[in-house]
C-alpha cells in the first residue's frame, strides 16, 4: 500500500517534471541562493549530487560565503579520545534541531585539534593532517608529506587577504640530551 | 494615509485579466509602489510578467498581509495568526505553481512572499533524496559512478 502510494507520487511529480523543464534553470542564480539557503547543510550536500549544474553553484563562493557566514555556534567535546562536534544555528539553536550537525570522529583516531580557525578546525595524527568544516561535518584528509622523518609537526592558518586556508607542516628540531 | 485606502488602481495580468485593488493592497509590491509615487498609474497597470491565475492569488496575499498585519513588533499573537494563515495558504499549490509564484514575487518585489514561497520549496526538497530532487526538477545525472564515488566519500555524513 505504502509502495503504491509512493508509485503514484513519482508519477505524479514525472507529469508534474515534464511540463516544468527543469523550473531551476528558469530561475536567476540569486533566486536558486535564496532556496538553498533555507536549506539545512545535511540536504545541501545531499543537493550536490544532483548534477553538474548544481554543484558549482554549492560549491560557489557567493552561496558558501552567504550560508558560512550565518553565525553558528561549535560545541567541541574530547574526552578519552573521543572527539565530538556540536554545530548549531546561533539565532535559534534550541529550536532548529533540523540544522544542527553532530558529528563523532572514530576513537580509534587519536587526532590532536588545533582550535578552529575562521570556521574550519584541523586535526593532526603523526603526518596525517585532517581538515574539517564542522557545521558542514565534512572532513578531508590532507596528502601525506612526503618524509620519512618522524616528530612532523603542523600548523594551520587563515590568510584573508586571498581567502585561502594554509597548512605548515615542518619537522621540529631534535633534542639530544 | 487615508487616500491610501479609499484610492483605487486597477493591476492587469499578461492574459488580460483586470483586478481592482486599494492602493495599500498595491503597494504591498514595492515595483507598483514605485509606478504609483512616479505617477505613472492613472490606468490600469501592465504586468507583462504575471499570468491572472499567479496574480489573483498575490493579490490574496497581499490583502490578508494589510488586514492582519500585526499590530507593532511586539504583537506575537498577531504574527503567529498569519504565519499560520501563509502556511495554510500554501497548501493549496503543487509545486509548479509554488516556482511561479516565486518568479512573479521576485519581479514584483514581495519579500514576504518571496520568503515564504522559497521555503516551502526548501522545506519540500530538504528531505529528498537526489534522485527525487532530479525528478522534481527534471535534471539528468551527469556524473560518473566514480564521480559520484568521490563527492559522497566527502559526504558521508550527510548519508547516514
Amino acid at each position: 500500500m505504502e509502495r503504491k502510494k509512493t508509485m503514484e507520487k513519482r508519477k505524479k511529480k514525472q507529469e508534474e517534471s515534464d511540463v516544468n523543464d527543469d523550473p531551476f534553470a528558469r530561475f536567476p542564480l540569486d533566486l536558486r541562493i535564496e532556496i538553498l539557503m533555507k536549506l539545512p547543510a545535511r540536504s545541501i550536500a545531499k543537493l550536490e549530487f544532483v548534477s553538474k549544474v548544481w554543484a558549482p553553484i554549492i560549491r560557489g563562493k557567493e552561496f558558501t560565503d552567504l550560508y558560512m557566514t550565518q553565525p553558528r555556534l561549535l560545541f567541541r567535546v574530547h574526552r578519552q579520545g573521543l572527539h565530538l562536534f556540536h554545530s548549531s544555528s546561533q539565532e535559534n539553536p534550541s529550536y532548529d534541531h533540523h540544522d544542527r550537525v553532530s558529528i563523532t570522529l572514530d576513537p580509534s583516531l587519536y587526532y590532536v585539534f588545533s582550535p578552529p580557525t575562521h570556521g574550519l578546525i584541523c586535526g593532526r595524527k603523526d603526518s596525517k593532517v585532517l581538515i574539517g568544516n564542522p557545521s558542514t561535518g565534512q572532513f578531508i584528509t590532507l596528502p601525506r608529506a612526503r618524509t620519512r622523518r618522524v616528530g612532523i609537526y603542523s600548523f594551520f592558518g587563515y590568510e584573508p587577504a586571498n581567502h585561502v586556508y594554509k597548512v605548515l607542516s615542518m619537522r621540529s628540531i631534535k633534542f639530544s640530551l | 494615509m487615508a487616500s491610501s485606502s479609499t484610492n483605487k488602481f486597477v493591476l492587469k495580468s499578461n492574459d488580460d485579466v483586470s483586478f481592482e485593488v486599494t492602493e495599500a493592497v498595491a503597494r504591498e509590491f514595492q515595483v507598483i509602489a514605485h509606478i504609483i509615487d512616479d505617477d505613472c498609474a492613472k490606468k490600469a497597470i501592465p504586468l507583462s510578467n504575471v499570468t491572472g491565475e499567479i496574480l489573483s492569488k498575490m493579490i490574496e496575499y497581499g490583502k490578508k498581509h494589510i488586514e492582519e498585519a500585526p499590530v507593532d513588533e511586539e504583537d506575537e499573537e498577531g504574527k503567529k495568526k498569519l504565519q499560520i494563515w501563509d502556511e495554510e495558504f500554501m497548501k493549496q499549490f503543487n509545486m509548479e505553481i509554488v516556482f511561479q509564484l516565486i518568479l512573479a514575487s521576485n519581479y514584483l518585489n514581495n519579500k514576504g512572499l518571496l520568503d515564504l514561497t522559497c521555503c516551502t520549496v526548501a522545506d519540500h526538497i530538504k528531505d529528498m533524496t537526489p534522485d527525487e530532487v532530479r525528478t522534481l526538477f527534471n535534471v539528468k545525472n551527469d556524473y560518473t559512478t566514480e564521480e559520484e564515488e568521490e563527492i559522497r566519500k566527502e559526504n558521508s555524513w550527510a548519508f547516514e
